[in-house]
């Protein structure tokens, strides 16, 4: 639904001054600002969000991000998995996407081989980017099989190399010759995901129960926030500890992603518990409240009604500020070895496969998930900064 | 009645030959010279046995001063220890790995059943704080061993109720077996033998009811829990206290409790052994040993140069590029240690699980065969081993006198379609929907593997191996697991699958024929036919099949047989039974290891085994370590 007028619809004139005789029928009074005024909340929610610049920035990014994680299998290169004994710690290789030859230039995306030599010795393989070695890259490249959103078996793939036996590491090889690029691809699927699911387990649990100490108060109120109270002063890395050290070992890695999750989001909800509490409180006193009230709504529909469009805008910006929070508490979990575990892979997986000094001194492109984390989780505070500002798009 | 070994003979005539040669005039440390002259310490010659041990040093006579840093890996990594300042033995392993040699013992004798040792001790020998060391301390501390109620951790490979110590004279200790054994000496030269000269019975007697009769009250006061823990930790295997006496070069100074994140030793001035010019040994003032919690705190240690002489926890494959890199800003060298290890990863299925469907399936030589012939080593010794190393089973190394061809090489050919053959042959014909064959229950073939969290190397061989299994359909669940869990399980026999390094691969397998047949409880493989050649009353013993039984009669029969050639052919039985019954699989036959050397240190041997069994560095005899000037 839109409120917006065209300008030039006899209902523009709402909101104008009347009785203007100079103007005819259909004029419009130029004095008067008509993109203000008429527009709905949603737009100038809008309006107020796109002027901060690093959050608008931000979601860009953050939908690249989802992009590479809905379309993991689409965007990674190679097979995240597949062991290659030849390139164990390969470095990086910088992409290019001018080709030039003999015979003039060309827009042919391509990177360069490797040379390899094992140095008995030292007991490791020394890389040399081989400029001779060209690699041509073509899009829409078919090679290994997956399966798009879990459902669609393909081999269609973003990028690849013309022959697939060639190497291809945009970020890197890990100690086993696996792309970094590719895990760090299948990385952000696991990691954003557990931050999203893990969010909107707690949204749910922090709506009902703070919605009801809010709604209600008296005793359910100072239970639960008693309750809140002792869950927050709880450490919450010896806690996250002892709950993962409880799952049982056999459950498969699926089991233990879900088990992750809903541990984070169980200690999680407390926080946006309190915030919806606060607002219902603040809310309850209101005279439109009160009104409907007295005109005999049941709490169903007061709530769901009247209240809760009032704050659903704070309740986004407080759940997307959590978002980042639960990514840190998964990446904190299974760097430390107790959240998830390898064949699964996430930013902290592979963080905790990169903590030792071989990969500090001689590979550090190892690291980059936790680049990806830094970005990620910033996005996502300037995001919900953004938001914060723009729900309440009258506020100066 | 016995006869003097010959060998004995004549390394006691050398000694005695080279001795008295140089005992005019023994010279010290300054430190101790100044001691002396300030009348603190009595004179050096009255400080050293009548007979010092001469060491003859590997390059040259050294000259004192320095600090030996080494590093500690938490709160119980006493075999660091026991490796290096700890190993003086009565008798010792001689450098070479090759014999048996007098060490804090003078001379020795065997009689021709082996069952009547004698040693004799030097004369004038003292313990770190000057009292006197005599045949009383060994019976001490063999009695401890042999008493029933002590329940503390007794010495490895030593059977108690069957060796009688006796003494005849201060200098003179006898020990008889009811039973022969030819492995006896060399028992007391690995590093589970050192504890009979390890509790000086001046000092630990306080905490042995047969010598003080309030022994726990003492123990409890002292802060332990009951007169064995206080045994066991204060005078056996652990450094908890720093005022007890030792016969090692160093004395301890800080107690290694967990408390002090430096554990410091001092020279000991009483140490019993001289060089060829009659400088009494240590030639190092001090040893220091850091408390890390992590081996990543050692690499970073050894590349900014703070380990002196090491290879502890640090000298692994996958560090050696970053160790090796470091050698000049860090002042030090690799030098290489010969791996008396015969595998990287030992692949050991449990053949005597609990549950019966996954025993009998185990069981199936031909699905073990299959298994490991599905293995693509020469894509682990690639990926993980950067191309150094040899596919090879749980076999005694080619080196070893015990070589085995058929032991080693067996199934190592990398041949999934045979193995896929095998499998079908067994009629594990049927799949599920991912590939995976049903066991003769129907239900999917799923092995769990539990690896030691702190081997990170095993992690790695494992995620290659569950691609490799997966091709001939049968799915290996590998994960991590703290290491104390991995073992817990094992107690427990509630594992379907170990792995571990192979250990037994040159004359050690005599002493610790794990993998060759179920021996003891890192035969994990077999636990409960292992508990049941331990006879050690556990409930999981279970009397094995025919075969493995001949193994065990045949290891017994060696035993008691003290001539090595006739050991050597009952080994060989052994080892063709093992190569028939094909119990583990094994991988990679391990390459050259590496020990971090200080450029300035002299003496540094250029190449040395490695083993658990011969604690190297110990043998090589680390107080003749010095600095260069």
């Amino acid at each position: 639904m839109t409120l917006t007028t065209p300008a030039n619809s006899p209902d523009a004139r709402i909101g104008q001054v009347r009785d203007t005789p100079e103007l005819a029928v259909g004029e419009i009074d130029p004095r008067i600002d008509l993109t203000h005024g008429t527009e709905s909340q949603w737009q100038l929610i809008r309006r107020r969000f796109s002027k901060h610049r690093l959050a608008v920035v931000s979601l860009w990014i953050l939908s690249l991000f989802v992009f590479v994680a809905i379309f993991a299998g689409f965007v990674a290169p190679n097979d995240p998995g597949n062991v290659k004994a030849r390139y164990t710690y390969a470095p990086p290789q910088a992409l290019h996407f001018i080709d030039k030859t003999d015979e003039g230039w060309a827009f042919r995306p391509h990177v360069y081989g490797y040379t390899v030599e094992i140095e008995p010795e030292a007991l490791r393989r020394t890389f040399v980017i081989d400029e001779d070695k060209k690699i041509y890259l073509t899009f829409f490249k078919r090679s290994w099989e997956y399966k798009l959103f879990g459902l669609i078996p393909t081999d269609i793939h973003l990028i690849g190399p013309e022959r697939s036996r060639d190497p291809f590491y945009l970020f890197g090889a890990d100690r086993l010759g696996r792309d970094m690029f590719s895990r760090l691809v299948y990385g952000t699927q696991i990691s954003l995901s557990v931050g999203l699911v893990g969010v909107i387990m707690s949204l749910v649990l922090g709506v009902i129960i703070g919605g009801a100490a809010g709604y209600f108060g008296g005793w359910f109120d100072a239970v639960t926030q008693r309750a809140i109270e002792f869950l927050r002063s709880l450490p919450t890395i010896p806690l996250w500890m002892g709950l993962a050290a409880a799952m049982p070992s056999d459950w498969s890695p699926l089991q233990t992603y879900f088990a992750i999750t809903l541990i984070l989001s169980f200690l999680g909800w407390t926080e946006l518990a309190r915030v919806v509490r606060g607002r219902f409180l603040a809310l309850n006193g209101e005279d439109y409240v009160a009104a409907a009230r007295y005109d005999g709504c049941s709490h169903l529909r007061v709530i769901v009604r009247h209240m809760v469009p009032a704050f659903t805008s704070h309740i986004i910006t407080a759940a997307s500020l959590a978002v980042p929070a639960m990514i840190l508490a998964e990446t904190a979990l299974s760097f430390l070895g107790l959240g998830l575990q390898a064949p699964v892979i996430s930013w902290g997986v592979l963080l905790q496969e990169a903590q030792n000094i071989r990969t500090l001194a001689t590979a550090p492109w190892l690291l980059l998930p936790g680049a990806a984390i830094v970005i990620a989780v910033l996005a996502m505070n300037f995001i919900g900064d953004g938001l914060r500002d723009a729900a309440d798009p009258y506020a100066k | 009645m016995f006869k003097r070994n010959p060998m004995a003979v004549s390394l006691a005539a050398l000694l005695a030959l080279a001795g008295p040669a140089l005992a005019q005039d023994y010279t010290q440390a300054p430190d101790l010279k100044a001691a002396v002259d300030a009348g603190d310490l009595a004179p050096v010659a009255a400080r050293l046995p009548a007979n010092p041990y001469v060491v003859t040093p590997l390059d040259s006579v050294g000259t004192y001063g320095g600090v030996w840093r080494s590093a500690l890996k938490g709160t119980y990594d006493t075999g660091w220890i026991r490796r290096t300042i700890g190993y003086q033995p009565l008798v010792a392993y001689d450098f070479e790995w090759t014999k048996v040699v007098p060490n804090v013992a003078e001379n020795f004798e065997v009689n021709e059943d082996a069952t009547e040792f004698t040693f004799h001790l030097r004369e004038g020998h003292k313990w770190s704080d000057g009292e006197p060391f005599t045949a009383e301390d060994l019976l001490f501390a063999l009695n401890v061993m042999k008493s029933p109620a002590y329940g503390g951790r007794k010495a490895n490979g030593f059977e108690w109720d069957k060796i009688t110590g006796e003494v005849i004279d201060p200098q003179t200790f006898k020990i008889t077996l009811s039973d022969p054994n030819g492995l006896l000496l060399e028992r007391l030269a690995s590093v589970e033998g050192q504890f009979i000269v390890n509790a000086a019975k001046h000092y630990c007697g306080k905490y042995f009811p047969d010598v003080t009769a309030d022994a726990n009250d003492i123990a409890k006061a002292a802060g332990f829990e009951s007169w064995s823990q206080a045994m066991e930790q204060s005078c056996f295997f652990n450094f908890v206290d720093e005022d007890r006496p030792l016969l090692f070069a160093w004395r301890q100074v800080t107690p290694y409790d967990g408390l002090n994140q430096l554990i410091e030793w001092e020279r000991n001035p009483y140490f019993f052994k001289v060089d060829t010019d009659g400088q009494q040994l240590p030639y190092i003032d001090k040893v220091q040993m850091v408390q890390t919690e992590n081996v990543e705190d050692i690499v970073l240690k050894v590349v900014n140069g703070e380990i002196d002489f090491s290879n502890r926890h640090f000298a692994t494959v996958t560090n050696k590029p970053v160790i090796y890199d470091g050698q000049e800003q860090g002042g030090y060298t690799l030098k290489p240690t010969t791996d008396a290890r015969m595998n990287h990863a030992i692949f050991q299925l449990n053949l005597t699980h609990e549950d019966p469907e996954k025993r009998k399936l185990y069981n199936e030589k031909d699905f073990r065969a299959a298994l490991s012939m599905a293995m693509d080593r020469e894509e682990i010794i690639d990926v993980v081993f950067a191309g150094q190393g040899e596919p090879y089973q749980a076999a005694p190394r080619p080196s070893s006198q015990f070589y085995n061809e058929t032991l080693a090489k067996q199934f190592t050919e990398y041949d999934p379609d045979t193995a896929n053959d095998l499998l079908d042959g067994l009629g594990l014909t049927e799949r599920n929907g991912d590939g995976i064959r049903l066991g003769f229950d129907g239900e999917p073939i799923r092995i769990q593997l539990f690896s030691p969290s702190d081997q990170t190397e095993f992690n790695d061989i494992a995620q290659l191996v569950v691609e490799q299994w997966k091709e001939i359909g049968i799915d290996l669940d590998a994960r991590n697991a703290e290491r104390s869990l991995v073992y817990e399980r094992i107690q427990n026999n509630s594992h379907d699958m170990h792995i571990w390094w192979g250990d037994g691969g040159m004359s050690d397998a005599l002493l610790d024929p794990r993998f060759y047949f179920p021996f003891n409880l890192e035969s994990a493989y077999a636990e409960k036919w292992a508990q049941y050649f331990m006879k050690n009353g556990s409930t999981l013993a279970e009397a094995p099949p025919a075969d493995v039984q001949k193994q065990m009669d045949l290891y017994i029969e060696l035993i008691a047989s003290p001539d090595k050639e006739e050991q050597k052919r009952i080994f060989g039985e052994i080892l063709d039974i093992a190569a028939d019954q094909f119990y583990v699989m094994g991988t990679v036959l391990p390459a050259d290891g590496y020990i971090v050397a200080n450029n300035k240190l002299g003496n540094v041997p250029e190449r040395q085994v490695y083993t658990w069994v011969y604690p190297q560095p110990g043998p090589m005899e680390t107080s003749q370590l010095y600095y260069k000037k």
